[in-house]
């Protein structure tokens, strides 16, 4: 078995665990947990160029290497070097920081596999490797009501959407009488449309909660608002890429058969994804929950490319979800920084912040016109792609919908800016920010800025990703 | 190879550097950063530059032909007049302009449709901020709206574009055959910009309540590229021709009710960009040779105004007419520079309306369009009118004030004298503009019935505003326009928001809490299966401890069920809005919405693929 | 005032004098035709608004 294709997996878990075993035992290197774990990411990324786009298969195909694995693997380790470097100074007077770093590599390992899987069963085994880390993780502020209700809330309903997502394999194996995605996709023609259509429909539901779908949704406000808010960010992004990592996959191949068995509840829930998700962030005073409701109608307009089941729509979203590691985590790292300063996390609480923290200021510039779509971001092409998907294969209509809610999210993220830069602060006073915080927000906002300036080469690996799948 | 570079992009990555100088090198830099892009102006020839490979595309940044240098060469030029009459402002006033003046230069340079878009979407977050610098109540509310509406306008646009090119259309920006709905919605967001009516109020409501230099910037480029966008890509479109004839008019009568100086020239923006869209609905030559030839006066002659207007509100604070008044003694100079600007508006023989006014009314009248005709006729009246006599003799004469002005600083008043000799020199000597045109056309103003029109309509108007002066003065009263309906309609939108469908959540909402009380005894139960069958089992197991399980499960009933509760009835009375209510933090009600969502989509679902009935 | 008015007559007369190769309506062949576009457009103009103030003007803190 040749494994370099997945050294990425393998190397991510084993420091998951192996920090697991050794942090807690060792004062000293507890200390260094954060570091460590950051090295370690980077470290496990590295064998990534080497193999990319390489198609391997183990388990009898019930994991595979492509492309499109890789470039999420990509994302999700993004995304985690990320959250581990906003998470430096967010932590380092906690006692239990060991298992916080430990969790959060464990639960990129599972996003990993989660975007190699191609059975039903192993998706479902990633999942909850992710799903369950993620739950202890909301948690982590386990003397703070709000982080615990936000934990329980997080895991009640993501038990209810396992069940529902176990009903929907069940269901899917019964009609077809395997797991593994290319044998639905042979068995569908003669599978009972009854049972086909409904699986398809609970693993949908199953996904959508990872996603944060209209209308199983519901719980992202209120977790990201009480999670730590690095973990926030980490959810907001990562989770949500693995989320549509699988259903991409999912859909797109095995279940595409039988396409005309669930697009038209994917119209209808995109649909309300990105008007639920808009809306209700008009009426937010707090700056997370807004962001959750943001995310929820970024999630709308990902879901268009579901219906429209093409290949600009598929690069599409897969190079939103890339630049979306980068708009998306910024301001949750943001909001940690302004939340270590003593700042609130209320929006007011942001009045006059231009003055006293100027480049995190410029830096949240970048990303509510990246997050809204305007140039110069990546957010603007990656948009676009997505709206002239849905008009290439004749939904021009879900297209004018996703059009004008970002016209809709203009005002809430404006809002944000005006009052970081029109209103004053009664005493403003520079705010020194942590040094690790500020270069994560720094370096997201440069980043959301060379997806612009270079997203001709990351498009040209997109699509070269995106066509393997 | 070309030695230049695109102006545009010049000059937004050279505001960029603004922020790093200071003092009197800061102040040489910004004069020379217009001069410097408007000598790449003068050396771009005629072609396709700066071509690049992106994503796939390609990208234009540099199409250079007649049409695109009319353009180009004003935008330069008023860069730098605005620049200097900017001095006083600060680093990021400057930014925001040079960004602003640069995505115009780069729309009006841009090839194709991708690199257009892309400068004429950075227009809106860099003027914005000139409206916001103000700094007040009312400029930082008029700012939001502007940047709302642009940014449907904006999003209009992009669907035309995107149904255009997925249409199989050319990438290239060239005319489009207004046909199905992608061209058609391109005209709508080119409209926007270009302030017709009804999808003009976004004009009227920010540029008088932008800061005084950047209303001068404002005046000069959002309206004037969409008058470039529209000269390329549907000249001859019969209905521009009543559009522009309407919005001429438009401006003109709302102008004249006006209280605000800015909100008068305001009105004449929209009333001038009228003339230009009808010119460009004509389409034939002497049309479109018109239009950017008023285009390029306009600009002069506008900005003079709001230069005028500007210096009157930074000398002595007010800008309501029913505030101004008996200044001619206190502020010669600007009230001399403004006339002229008044006079090129009016189109007065020797100023540089005059040149290219006529231009567009001879293209109504040569075409035979007697309604158009008559319309613009009319409205030149009107505009001497207003800006001619309203505003100048209620501001500078009329009943004194006794407001003691500010002195005016030097490079304002030098940024004024450059635009006004700018607008005589092209009354007088109009060749060199009229060979700059994209056609080439025979026209010569200065005949002896046209000379005679002009001073006749002006001397008679003169006496009608003499007799009905004391109808039109300023009064201080709101003028309602378009933006009445999304002003006072959000509010009526948001109050059905908060009362019917917020009461029916509140009601929703008492029902969960009632039936809380089933959750609860559920848990109870749960929790008596805990401490007996799961505890009843643990305890076999030799672990000492190990009653956790049933101390959860307890935990969570009296914690989580009764503190989840608290908490709702708390927020949502502190909050009391909308979300809050559907987003009422009761976990039962997320995995009801969850399972209620399965069964809704199944249906649709099922239904729509045949596989449920 | 009165030199106002004493110009406009002036150039009637002139525009007597002055004459049209094109024109778009046969109206313009009278002299001193814009004379009386200048003074009824104007008037047009101002009785046009004044009856649109009814509907349009408001307080000015209408908007709050």
């Amino acid at each position: 078995m040749e494994l370099e294709p997945v050294l990425p997996h393998l190397l991510l878990l084993a420091s998951g665990l192996g920090l697991l075993l050794v942090l807690p035992f060792s004062e000293r290197l507890r200390g260094w947990g954060g570091e460590i774990a950051l090295v370690l990411v980077v470290v496990s990324t590295a064998p990534l160029p080497l193999t990319f786009g390489v198609e391997r298969e183990y388990f009898d195909g019930a994991l595979l290497t492509d492309g499109f694995s890789a470039f999420f693997v990509l994302v999700f380790h993004l995304v985690a070097a990320l959250v581990i470097l906003g998470s430096l100074d967010f932590v380092e007077d906690r006692k239990n920081r060991s298992e916080y770093y430990s969790l959060i590599l464990i639960a990129t390992a599972g996003m990993d596999i989660l975007a190699s899987a191609a059975e039903l069963l192993t998706i479902f085994v990633a999942l909850e490797i992710t799903t369950l880390s993620t739950y202890a993780l909301v948690a982590f502020h386990k003397d703070e009501d709000r982080s615990v209700e936000a934990a329980i809330k997080f895991f009640l309903v993501g038990a209810f959407s396992s069940a529902i997502l176990l009903m929907g394999i069940s269901l899917l194996y019964g009609a077809t009488g395997t797991t593994f995605l290319d044998g639905i996709l042979e068995a569908s023609a003669e599978a009972s449309p009854g049972m086909m259509g409904l699986g398809a429909l609970l693993l949908a539901a199953g996904f959508g909660f990872k996603v944060a779908a209209v209308p199983f949704h519901a719980w992202a406000p209120d977790t990201y608002e009480g999670a730590p808010t690095p973990i926030s960010g980490y959810l907001a992004s990562g989770s949500k890429a693995a989320g549509f990592a699988v259903i991409l996959r999912v859909f797109y191949t095995s279940l595409s058969g039988v396409s005309e068995f669930w697009i038209a509840a994917f119209a209808v829930a995109a649909v309300l994804t990105m008007v639920m998700g808009n809306a209700a962030a008009l009426s937010q005073r707090n700056f997370k929950r807004l962001m959750a409701y943001s995310g929820i109608a970024h999630t709308g307009y990902v879901m268009i490319v579901l219906v429209t089941l093409n290949e600009l729509g598929k690069a599409a979203a897969m190079a939103h979800l890339l630049v979306y590691a980068f708009m998306n985590t910024g301001p949750f790292l943001f909001v940690a920084l302004t939340g270590r300063a003593g700042v609130g996390e209320r929006i007011d609480d942001f009045r006059g912040l231009y003055r006293r923290a100027p480049y995190m200021a410029l830096s949240m510039v970048v990303f509510m016109f990246a997050l809204t779509g305007l140039p110069p971001t990546g957010g603007f092409f990656t948009k676009l792609f997505i709206f002239l998907a849905a008009v290439e294969a004749g939904y021009w209509w879900l297209a004018v919908v996703g059009v004008v809610m970002s016209g809709v999210s203009l005002y809430y993220y404006m809002r944000v800016l005006k009052f970081m830069f029109v209103d004053e602060h009664p005493s403003p006073a520079p705010i020194e920010p942590p040094f690790a915080l500020r270069y994560s927000v720094v370096i997201c906002a440069v980043m959301t800025l060379v997806t612009f300036v270079a997203f001709d080469p990351i498009w040209d690996l997109v699509v070269a990703a995106a066509s393997t799948l | 190879m070309v030695n230049w570079v695109p102006p545009g992009l010049l000059l937004i990555a050279g505001a960029l550097l603004v922020p790093f100088l200071k003092g009197k090198v800061r102040s040489a830099y910004v004069l020379a950063l217009p001069l410097v892009a408007l000598a790449n102006v003068a050396l771009m020839e005629p072609g396709n530059h700066w071509v690049l490979e992106f994503i796939g595309v390609e990208l234009v940044l540099a199409r250079v032909d007649s049409l695109s240098l009319v353009f180009g060469y004003v935008f330069a030029i008023f860069a730098f007049i605005g620049g200097l009459y900017s001095l006083g402002e600060g680093d990021g006033h400057f930014v925001a302009a040079y960004v602003y003046a640069g995505s115009a230069l780069g729309a009006v340079f841009a090839g194709d449709l991708i690199s257009f878009v892309v400068f004429w979407e950075l227009m809106l977050p860099s003027s914005v901020m000139l409206v916001w610098f103000r700094g007040t109540r009312e400029s930082i509310r008029s700012g939001f709206r502007y940047a709302v509406f642009h940014t449907f306008g904006g999003a209009i646009l992009m669907s035309g574009l995107a149904i255009e090119v997925a249409n199989g259309g050319p990438l290239a920006f060239d005319q489009f055959a207004l046909n199905g709905a992608g061209p058609v919605l391109i005209l709508v967001g080119f409209l926007v910009n270009a302030a017709v009516p009804p999808l003009h109020p976004w004009l009227t409501d920010a540029y008088p309540r932008s800061t005084v230099a950047g209303g001068v910037f404002m005046c000069a480029f959002t309206t004037k590229t969409a008058v470039y966008a529209l000269a390329r890509g549907f000249p001859g479109t019969e209905a521009l021709i009543w559009m522009g004839a309407v919005m001429a008019l438009y401006g003109v009568i709302f102008a004249m009710l006006e209280n605000d100086i800015r909100g008068i020239l305001s009105y004449h923006i929209v009333s001038q960009v009228g003339y230009m869209v009808a010119g460009i609905g004509i389409g034939t030559a002497m049309g479109v040779n018109g239009s950017s030839a008023h285009a390029f006066t306009h600009i002069l002659y506008k900005g003079l105004l709001f230069m005028g207007a500007g210096s009157v509100i930074y000398a002595t604070g007010a800008s309501k007419l029913s505030e101004l008044g008996g200044l001619h003694r206190r502020m010669r100079t600007t009230m001399l520079l403004y006339m002229v600007g008044a006079f090129s508006i009016s189109a007065l023989p020797l100023f540089s309306g005059f040149v290219s006014k006529s231009m567009v009314i001879a293209a109504a009248s040569e075409e035979h369009l007697l309604t158009p005709w008559g319309l613009l006729t009319l409205s030149s009246v009107g505009t001497f009118l207003s800006v001619g006599l309203k505003l100048p003799y209620f501001t500078f004469f009329g009943e004194d004030s006794g407001i003691a002005p500010k002195r005016v600083p030097r490079h304002m008043v030098a940024a004024m004298g450059i635009a006004a000799l700018a607008n005589v020199l092209l009354g007088i000597y109009p060749d060199p503009l009229y060979r700059a045109l994209p056609s080439e056309v025979e026209f010569v103003p200065y005949t002896a019935p046209h000379l005679m029109e002009t001073l006749l309509i002006i001397a008679t108007t003169a006496v009608a505003f003499y007799w009905t002066r004391e109808l039109v003065k300023g009064k201080p009263k709101t003028v309602l326009d378009v933006d009445w309906t999304y002003r006072v309609g959000t509010g009526a939108f948001m109050w059905a928001v908060r009362n019917p469908v917020g009461s029916f959540a509140g009601f929703m909402e008492k029902k969960l809490y009632d039936s809380v009380d089933g959750v609860k005894a559920f848990s109870r139960a749960a929790s008596s299966f805990d401490g007996r069958a799961v505890d009843g089992v643990v305890n076999f197991v030799p672990e000492k401890g190990i009653k956790r399980p049933s101390f959860f499960t307890r935990w969570s009933d009296d914690n989580v069920v009764d503190g989840v509760i608290d908490r709702v009835s708390v927020e949502s009375f502190r909050l009391g809005d909308l979300s809050s209510r559907v987003q009422a933090g009761l976990v039962q009600g997320y995995v009801g919405l969850f399972a209620l969502g399965i069964v809704v989509l199944a249906v649709i679902a099922g239904i729509t693929g045949r596989w449920l009935l | 005032m009165r030199l106002l008015l004493l110009t406009v007559a002036m150039l009637v007369g002139i525009d007597l004098l002055v004459t049209k190769h094109h024109v778009t309506v046969h109206a313009e062949e009278v002299p001193g035709f814009y004379a009386a576009v200048g003074f009824f457009g104007a008037l047009l103009i101002v009785g046009f608004s004044k009856a649109l103030a009814r509907w349009v003007v408001r307080e000015e803190d209408y908007y709050g």
